[in-house]
């Protein structure tokens, strides 16, 4: 009896000790800091009929910290309607991933919003919608008015479970992936 | 050896001048004793102490001291054990709380006894600066919350909070990397950076928890420049078989905690002794007095082993433990940007509709610790004892957020394994000279997967010390010196590209203490002591967005080790019907790391974030803790503990960013009558004063620190008997009155309130199943 608890239990010990939890992962071989998901490059693509394609970037390749991102300056004339197109990409992917490509497949929880600043004269009109009739924003409308400068903010919210599924959505919820801004001219 | 073992029993009852340890409601005799062995005088370390009547146990330390706290009147079984099995059992009269008494029993073989019993005075004073316990009741209750949490009820420590789920102890204003954690006696490491990243140690282990105020390095290694925090389980039993379960409930977040722990000292296999212990708690969404809180629901599970086997000098003692928790985050606290941190703090109350769940979605953090524990010990002679001590432990963190990336993988994942060897020679050069030499190393290797935040590692430390202790008439004294060399490496990959840098720090650590014993009843204790920290990872290398927080942290690859010098002094009254500690400390700080704000936003793909940069400055913090107990007509208790401390920066002349506000805690305690059924029972109003944080630096927090807030409770306990044994039973109700408030050190205060009116509930049912 004796024999077989100390038996049991020096076998209990053993087992417990070779199934202690390993790491299998090795600290000097590290894994690639560009591995993980980053938005680096937004593009606005605003283009009227019958006129070239106008592309407005903002470009932080290096994302958070480090080199500050390149924003260029729109510029649009006044009293025109414009289509716009997002395209959102990450250039730290070989290939480019086009992180735009999977909001549309994820529209459900995903939704832009576009802030012209007053003096801008601008209006944006949603063009796509979700499989709730709720706006995305990937696909818009651009109305200017008379000249003017301002700032253009745009804002992309995930919204997993929580955006609405009627009405125009509600910029309130979830949380910001995407906020840039860029200095608008309409002459 | 001797075919007869004479022994010499001396047990001495006094009012304790060593154990400031807070007290629960209660009785508040003590048994305070020293057993001895007759043939040699040697003090029998490791003996163990029954109190029959309470089904209490004690270990016999080093000097062969053992104490029982919070006793009622009466009369009182002792039952002595140790190796070569002695067992003597006597039966002490506990009527005067400042009852001296002698007690010597000789015994040979044929185990007859002799009693005697005579009066006399034994001191045993640590001169420790200041420190204070959590047991018993209170204990008991803070084993149905966390680990933080719990422990925010001692004077002088506080918690620095991300929400309701993740505390983290802040001793008198330091917190972090600045204080360390020892769970039975082995020091936890984690990922103790992070501001949200709570100790990963289940509080159902313990049966005490101590915490160390001020720099204590030298015993404890380097880093401790806050303090020290002892989790301590309960001696293993040296016969029979004891079970005991533990149950609680929660109502402010409809959660439970249940517990069951088995002791076991077969007769037939000599001086063995073994534990099981296992925990599971669960809890939903948490309910402030206004709205639930998304997303804040709890899961977790534990489990220890131990053994013990003595021979006749050599002990072998093993461990294991594992702790896995499943920690809801709550959801509006992930915010992306500044503009959603200002839309928070905009409202009121939570955008998003609020209501009670159990369930856990992102964000939350998936959290699992692992501990080994292997320790030989070998008594060499008179005080001596050479002991190795091995462990090992593996934490794994993983943090699943809610971000447009997120794929089945967690966001952000950590593995740390951790080994440690310690050498340490017990000696004793006299019995007024004994001390400690020894030489403790760690190895240490961390990755990390996912959003790279801090980078992969290795880390080794190794230290050696020496302290010595001198007992002198009133006085005790203790002297230690400590060095330590720590080589560091981090590896980074930028697109393939591998590279790595080195870095040595090595520095020392110094603590002299002294306690003078003014009268029976008062005691003075002075502590000065020189510890230095050198720059943790995440102060060298965090580079980018922290989520959490909504802020760039920028890593500082030029840092120094902080050096910190303490001045801690405490004044100790203790007699019958009056307990006073004051407790006073200078914190020096040359080279103190914190996050300096930048003074411009950074811009990025998610908007513009404040940025910091870890800096360094001379840091200043003074403050003091203060304790009181009165008993009124022995039936009425008053208590009182305040709190209150100032950090400055120095280089700067401004204040240091979340340093605690005083805090006052009154109350009220009412001792009623023991019953043949009901034993100890009490009733107590608690009350938490806290004032608001006034000259709080503003940059680098975004909104100013909230109103001070008064908070009212209630607590009750008391021994019920049932059968042959005694339960446990308490209840508390915290925030009585529903108050809405947001504490300062809480992060999450931008979001949501605190907690409201919350009731909790436990039992404790210890069965001895074989005597």
């Amino acid at each position: 009896m004796k024999k077989f608890i100390l038996f049991s239990f020096i076998s209990a010990l053993i087992m417990l000790l070779l199934s202690c939890k390993k790491n299998h992962d090795n600290a000097p071989t590290p894994q690639d800091q560009n591995e993980t998901e980053l938005i680096t490059t937004v593009s606005l693509i605003i283009k009227e009929n019958g006129t070239p394609v106008n592309t407005f970037t903002f470009n932080d390749p290096d994302g958070a910290g480090g080199v500050n991102p390149i924003v260029d300056q729109i510029t649009l004339e006044a009293n025109k309607t414009y289509t716009c197109t997002l395209r959102l990409l990450d250039e730290t992917k070989n290939p480019t991933d086009t992180t735009s490509l999977e909001i549309e497949e994820e529209k459900d929880v995903h939704q832009f919003f576009f802030h012209p600043s007053a003096g801008t004269n601008m209006s944006f009109a949603y063009v796509d919608y979700d499989d709730h009739h709720v706006p995305v924003g990937l696909q818009s409308t651009i109305t200017t008015g008379a000249a003017g400068t301002g700032t253009l903010r745009v804002v992309l919210k995930h919204q997993p479970g929580l955006k609405p599924t009627s009405g125009n959505g509600d910029e309130a919820l979830g949380e910001t992936d995407m906020e840039v801004s860029f200095d608008v001219t309409i002459q | 050896m001797h075919r007869f073992l004479y022994l010499f029993v001396v047990c001495m009852l006094h009012v304790s001048t060593v154990a400031w340890a807070q007290k629960t409601a209660g009785c508040s005799f003590e048994i305070d004793g020293t057993l001895l062995d007759l043939s040699t005088g040697e003090p029998l370390e490791g003996a163990s102490v029954y109190l029959q009547e309470q089904n209490l146990q004690a270990l016999c330390d080093e000097d062969g001291n053992f104490i029982f706290h919070n006793l009622c009147k009466g009369s009182y079984t002792l039952s002595f054990f140790h190796v070569g099995s002695l067992k003597k059992d006597t039966i002490i009269a506990l009527e005067q709380r400042k009852t001296k008494i002698n007690i010597s029993v000789q015994q040979d073989a044929s185990h007859q006894e002799e009693l005697i019993v005579t009066g006399e005075r034994h001191d045993t004073l640590t001169p420790h600066a200041s420190h204070a316990s959590l047991t018993g009741i209170n204990l008991d209750l803070a084993k149905s919350t966390s680990l933080g949490e719990g422990l925010k009820s001692l004077p002088g420590v506080y918690a620095q909070q991300s929400g309701v789920n993740t505390y983290k102890p802040v001793i008198q204003g330091l917190s972090g990397n600045r204080i360390l954690i020892f769970n039975n006696g082995v020091r936890q490491e984690g990922q103790q950076w992070g501001t949200d990243h709570a100790p990963e140690i289940d509080p159902l282990v313990a049966d005490e928890i101590q915490v160390i105020k001020g720099a204590e390095s030298v015993r404890y290694g380097s880093d401790a420049l806050g303090g020290v925090i002892l989790i301590k389980p309960a001696p293993l039993i040296d016969r029979g078989l004891k079970t005991e379960v533990y149950l609680s409930g929660t109502s402010v977040n409809r959660g439970g905690t249940a517990s069951a722990k088995m002791d076991w000292a077969p007769s037939f296999i000599r001086n063995f002794s073994t534990r099981i212990q296992g925990s599971i708690k669960q809890g939903g969404n948490y309910k402030t007095p206004r709205y639930y809180l998304n997303n804040t629901g709890i899961r977790e599970y534990n489990f220890s082993v131990a053994a013990r086997k003595e021979f006749r000098r050599l002990s072998i003692d093993f461990y294991y433990s594992q702790f896995n928790t499943e920690t809801g985050i709550f959801a509006g606290s992930h915010i992306g940007n500044l503009t959603d941190v200002k839309r928070a703090l905009e409202t009121d109350e939570p955008l998003t509709p609020q209501s009670f769940s159990y369930d856990i979605g992102r964000p939350y953090q998936h959290i699992e610790h692992e501990l080994a524990k292997g320790e030989l010990s070998y008594r060499l002679g008179k005080g001596q004892r050479l002991s190795v001590e091995v462990t090992r432990q593996y934490n794994y963190r993983a943090e699943y957020d809610s971000h447009r990336a997120a794929s089945a993988a967690p966001g952000l994942e950590f593995k740390i394994t951790t080994h440690t060897a310690t050498l340490n020679w017990k000696h004793r050069i006299s019995s007024r000279i004994k001390g400690d030499v020894g030489v403790n190393g760690l190895y240490q290797e961390n990755t990390v997967a996912g959003r790279i935040f801090i980078p992969n590692f290795i880390n080794n430390t190794i230290g050696v010390y020496w302290l010595e202790k001198l007992k002198w008439n009133r006085w005790n004294w203790e002297a230690g010196i400590r060095y330590d060399v720590r080589n560091l490496k981090a590896y980074f990959n930028k697109s393939g590209v591998i590279a790595d840098s080195s870095y040595q720090y090595h520095n020392y650590s110094a603590s002299l203490g002294g306690s003078y014993a003014i009268t029976d009843h008062q005691q003075w204790n002075l502590l000065l002591s020189r510890a230095f920290r050198s720059p943790a990872v995440n102060e060298l290398f965090s580079h980018g967005l922290h989520h959490g927080v909504a802020a760039i942290e920028n890593g500082n690859a030029q840092l120094i080790p902080e050096v910190a010098y303490n001045v801690s002094t405490s004044y100790c009254i203790e007699k019958p019907n009056l307990r006073v500690e004051l407790n006073l400390y200078a914190n020096y700080i040359e080279n103190y790391i914190y996050l300096h704000p930048s003074q411009e936003l950074e811009l990025t793909v998610y908007g513009a974030f404040p940025s910091f940069q870890y800096s360094q400055t001379n840091a200043l913090l003074l403050g003091g803790d203060l304790s009181l107990r009165y008993d009124l007509l022995k039936k009425i208790q008053l208590t009182c503990k305040i709190s209150s401390l100032s950090g400055e920066d120095l280089n700067n002349g401004s204040p240091l960013i979340y340093m605690p506000p005083t805090r006052i805690e009154p109350s009220v305690s009412y001792l009623f009558k023991n019953t043949g059924l009901l034993h100890e029972p009490t009733l107590s109003i608690t009350s938490t004063l806290m004032f608001k944080k006034e000259n709080a630096p503003t940059d680098g927090d975004y909104s100013p620190p909230p109103n001070g807030y008064a908070l009212l409770g209630l607590q009750a306990s008391t021994k019920v008997k049932a059968g042959q044994t005694w339960i446990t039973t308490g209840l508390k109700v915290n925030n009585m009155l529903n108050t809405v408030y947001r504490d300062y050190l809480d992060r999450f205060r931008y979001y949501h309130d605190a907690p409201g009116i919350g009731v909790q509930l436990f039992v404790k049912i210890p069965l001895t199943l074989i005597d």
